[in-house]
C-alpha cells in the first residue's frame, strides 16, 4: 500500500507521524483547561434573570369602540395568564395613547416582572384599563413606552427591549418631534413625528418594534408605510410567518387580534430562545473527544503503515504485531482512502454528479439536517418546523461549498468527488447524540491520487476551510439583518466545519494544509478556532 | 521524538494558545461592554485568556527543542556519511 506519507515525503526522506506522547501531552493540556472551565460552569449556576422587556403600546383613541376595547384588554389579560412565561424572564408594561384634555398617553402598567407572584395581579390590572378616547397621538405613545423601558431598573441587564404597537389607525396628532420630512411625502406631519421618535429609540438601544394593524380600515397602504418606516429592525416584513423580528401583522378585527395574541407573544418572547449556540462544555468535550479519537486512530495507522518512523520502534513493532490483519487493513485505508478515488466511467463531465456522489450528498444532507434540527429543539415534536430551514442551510453549506470546490479541482485536472466518510459520520452522530453538539463531518471530498501534489492537496484543503469561513461571514450578515434562524444555523454550521477541517490530524484537511504551509495552517486554524469560541460564548 | 514531532507540537500549541488568547480577550472586552449578554458565561474569559497565554508560552519549549534536535540530527546524518574522497594529488610537475 502506497501511503500518503510515502507519497508526500519522498523515498529518501524521513516520514512524518504524530507520536503518542505528542497526542497525550496535547490532550492532557486540554483536559486541564476542561477541568478548569467545567468547575467554573458548576460554580456559576444559572440564575433566572429578566431576558426581555416588552412594552405594549395600545391605541385607545375614539376609533376603537367599547366592545372592541373590552375584547382587546381581555385578550391581553389572558395572554398574561396563559402565554407569557411566569419564570421571571419577561418584564411587561402597557402604555395607552389617546387624547383627553392635555393628556396624550399614559402608562397603564409600569414595567413589572411577570412571575408566579405577580401575574394574577397584572392580569387583573389589565382588565381594569379604561379607554382614553379622542385622537391618535401615536408618537406620544411610542415616546412614553421607550421612556418606561429606559427608566426601568432592569434596563441595563436585559438583552432585548421590544415595543409592540397595536393600532387601528394612523397618527394624526403632531408632537413636533420631527423637524424634516422623513417619509418623503412632501410635508412634515404626524407620520414624521412617529418616524423621528422610533429613530431616536433605535439609536438609544431599542431592539425590536413589531405591530398589529387592527380592522378593515387599516389599509394595505398604511401597512406598507408602517412596514417600511416604523418596524424595527429593518427591513420589516409582513407576518405571519414570523421569520424575523420587525414585522407587521394585519388582523381584521378585535376578535382576530384576541385570537392571535398568543401567537404574537410567542413570536416576540420566543425570538431570544431561537438563537442557538453549542454549550461551551459540550462543544469542548465533543471537539476533544472527536479530535482525540482521530489522533489515536491516526497514530495507530502510522505505527502500522510506517513502523520505522514511529518515535519508539519497539512500541510500533509491538502495536503492529498485536493488531489483527483486518484492523491493520482498515487503519491503512483510514489514512489513504482520501486519495484513492476510483474514477467511474460516468465521471467524465466536470459539472455532473456521479451516482455515488449524489447518494453521498443526499445522505450527508439528511444527517446534517437531522443533527442541526435535533440539537436546536427542546421538544422533538418541534423538529418538523425547523427541518425546511435547516435543510436549506445545509444545502448552501454542504452542497454548494463542496460542489464548488470539486468543480474548481476538476477544472484544474484533479478529479474530486464528494463521498461519505464513515469515521466522520460515526463521530458526528456520537457528538450530536451525546453532547447535543454537531462536530465532525459525515462526508468529505476525495481526490484522484496520481495528479495530486502536496501543494494542490494543501490548496484544496485550505480552500475548504477558507470557503467555510467566508460563508460564515455571509450567514453572520444574514443573522444581523434579522433572519435569525437561518443565519444562526448557517453561522454555527460553517464555523464548526471550518474548525473541524483545520484540525491538523491526518487524514483531516488541516494536516494537508500543515504539510503544505505551516504558516497558512496557523492562520486558518487560529481564525477558525477563535471564531468558533466566540460563537459559543457570545452568540 | 525527532525534530518534526517537536515542531508539530510547537505549532499546535501556538495555534491553540493564540486562538484561546484572542478569543479570551475578545470575549472579555465584549462582556465588559455588554454584561447583559450571556451573563452565565461571564467568569469564562479570564481563565480562557490565561490558558491561552500559558499555552503560547509553553509552545516556546518545543520550538527550541525542535531546533536543537534538528541540529543534532544534521550532525548525526553527517557522521553517517562516507568519508569524503581524497583530494586529487597535485599534478606532476
Amino acid at each position: 500500500m502506497f501511503s500518503k506519507y510515502a507519497y508526500k515525503s519522498g523515498e529518501g526522506r524521513r516520514r512524518r507521524t504524530i507520536s503518542r506522547p505528542v497526542v497525550a501531552f496535547f490532550f492532557g493540556l486540554i483536559a486541564m483547561t476542561s477541568a478548569l472551565l467545567g468547575s467554573l460552569n458548576l460554580t456559576c449556576a444559572a440564575t433566572q434573570d429578566v431576558k426581555i422587556q416588552l412594552c405594549m403600546v395600545i391605541d385607545g383613541s375614539g376609533s376603537i369602540n367599547s366592545a372592541d376595547w373590552s375584547i382587546i384588554v381581555n385578550a391581553v389579560s389572558k395572554g398574561v395568564n396563559e402565554t407569557i412565561s411566569h419564570d421571571g424572564s419577561v418584564e411587561f408594561s402597557i402604555v395607552q395613547f389617546g387624547t383627553a384634555g392635555s393628556m396624550r398617553a399614559r402608562t397603564e402598567l409600569p414595567p413589572t416582572i411577570i412571575d408566579d407572584t405577580t401575574y394574577i395581579a397584572v392580569a387583573g390590572r389589565v382588565l381594569a384599563i379604561s379607554k382614553i378616547g379622542g385622537e391618535t397621538p401615536m408618537a406620544d405613545g411610542l415616546y412614553l413606552a421607550w421612556k418606561e423601558l429606559r427608566n426601568s431598573s432592569n434596563y441595563q441587564n436585559v438583552a432585548r427591549q421590544v415595543i409592540n404597537l397595536a393600532t387601528d389607525g394612523i397618527p394624526n396628532i403632531h408632537n413636533n418631534n420631527a423637524t424634516s420630512d422623513l417619509d418623503g411625502n412632501g410635508h412634515v406631519d404626524a407620520y414624521d413625528d412617529v418616524i423621528a421618535v422610533v429613530n431616536d429609540e433605535t439609536t438609544q438601544g431599542l431592539d425590536e418594534l413589531d405591530m398589529e394593524g387592527i380592522g378593515n380600515h387599516f389599509s394595505d397602504v398604511n401597512a406598507t408605510w408602517f412596514r417600511d418606516n416604523i418596524v424595527r429592525p429593518k427591513p420589516g416584513i409582513s407576518a405571519p410567518p414570523f421569520t424575523k423580528p420587525g414585522w407587521i401583522r394585519k388582523v381584521s378585527d378585535a376578535n382576530e387580534f384576541a385570537n392571535t395574541l398568543g401567537e404574537k407573544f410567542k413570536a416576540i418572547i420566543g425570538e431570544g430562545e431561537q438563537i442557538w449556540a453549542p454549550s461551551p462544555v459540550g462543544a469542548f468535550f465533543a471537539s476533544v473527544i472527536t479530535a482525540g479519537f482521530a489522533s489515536i486512530v491516526s497514530s495507530l495507522a502510522s505505527a502500522v503503515t510506517n513502523p520505522e518512523s514511529f518515535p519508539s520502534q519497539i512500541v510500533a513493532q509491538k502495536i503492529s504485531a498485536t493488531l489483527p490483519e483486518t484492523l491493520k487493513k482498515w487503519l491503512q485505508e483510514f489514512i489513504s482512502a482520501k486519495r484513492k478515488l476510483v474514477i467511474g466511467s460516468r465521471a467524465a463531465r466536470v459539472f455532473t454528479l456521479t451516482k455515488l456522489e449524489a447518494i453521498s450528498y443526499a445522505v450527508s444532507l439528511s444527517f446534517l439536517t437531522f443533527a442541526y434540527s435535533y440539537v436546536r429543539v427542546s421538544d422533538l415534536s418541534q423538529i418538523w418546523i425547523l427541518i425546511p430551514t435547516v435543510l436549506a442551510t445545509s444545502i448552501v453549506v454542504e452542497f454548494c461549498k463542496n460542489f464548488l470546490i470539486s468543480i474548481v479541482a476538476r477544472v484544474e485536472g484533479v478529479w474530486t468527488e464528494h463521498r461519505l466518510w464513515y469515521f466522520g459520520l460515526g463521530t458526528f452522530l456520537f457528538s450530536v447524540l451525546v453532547f447535543k453538539v454537531p462536530f465532525s463531518s459525515p462526508a468529505r471530498l476525495t481526490h484522484n491520487a496520481p495528479k495530486f501534489t502536496k501543494r494542490s492537496l494543501g490548496l484544496v484543503a485550505a480552500a475548504q476551510v477558507a470557503v467555510a469561513l467566508v460563508l460564515a461571514a455571509v450567514f453572520f450578515s444574514v443573522f444581523t439583518m434579522g433572519w435569525t434562524v437561518i443565519g444562526n444555523i448557517g453561522l454555527v454550521m460553517c464555523l464548526t466545519m471550518a474548525f473541524f477541517d483545520s484540525i491538523p490530524i491526518p487524514p483531516m484537511n488541516g494536516h494537508d494544509v500543515y504539510d503544505w504551509s505551516k504558516i497558512l495552517w496557523l492562520v486558518l486554524f487560529i481564525t477558525a478556532l477563535t471564531l468558533y469560541v466566540l460563537c459559543v460564548f457570545v452568540l | 521524538m525527532r525534530s518534526p514531532h517537536w515542531e508539530y507540537l510547537a505549532y499546535v500549541l501556538l495555534g491553540v494558545g493564540t486562538a484561546l488568547l484572542v478569543s479570551g480577550i475578545a470575549t472579555l472586552l465584549y462582556f465588559q461592554r455588554h454584561p447583559e449578554v450571556n451573563p452565565q458565561y461571564g467568569p469564562y474569559p479570564i481563565p480562557l485568556t490565561i490558558a491561552g497565554a500559558c499555552t503560547v508560552v509553553l509552545s516556546i519549549f518545543p520550538f527550541a527543542r525542535s531546533k536543537k534536535q534538528r541540529i543534532k540530527e544534521i550532525g548525526e546524518n553527517e557522521a553517517c556519511l562516507p568519508p569524503p574522497p581524497p583530494e586529487n594529488p597535485p599534478p606532476p610537475p
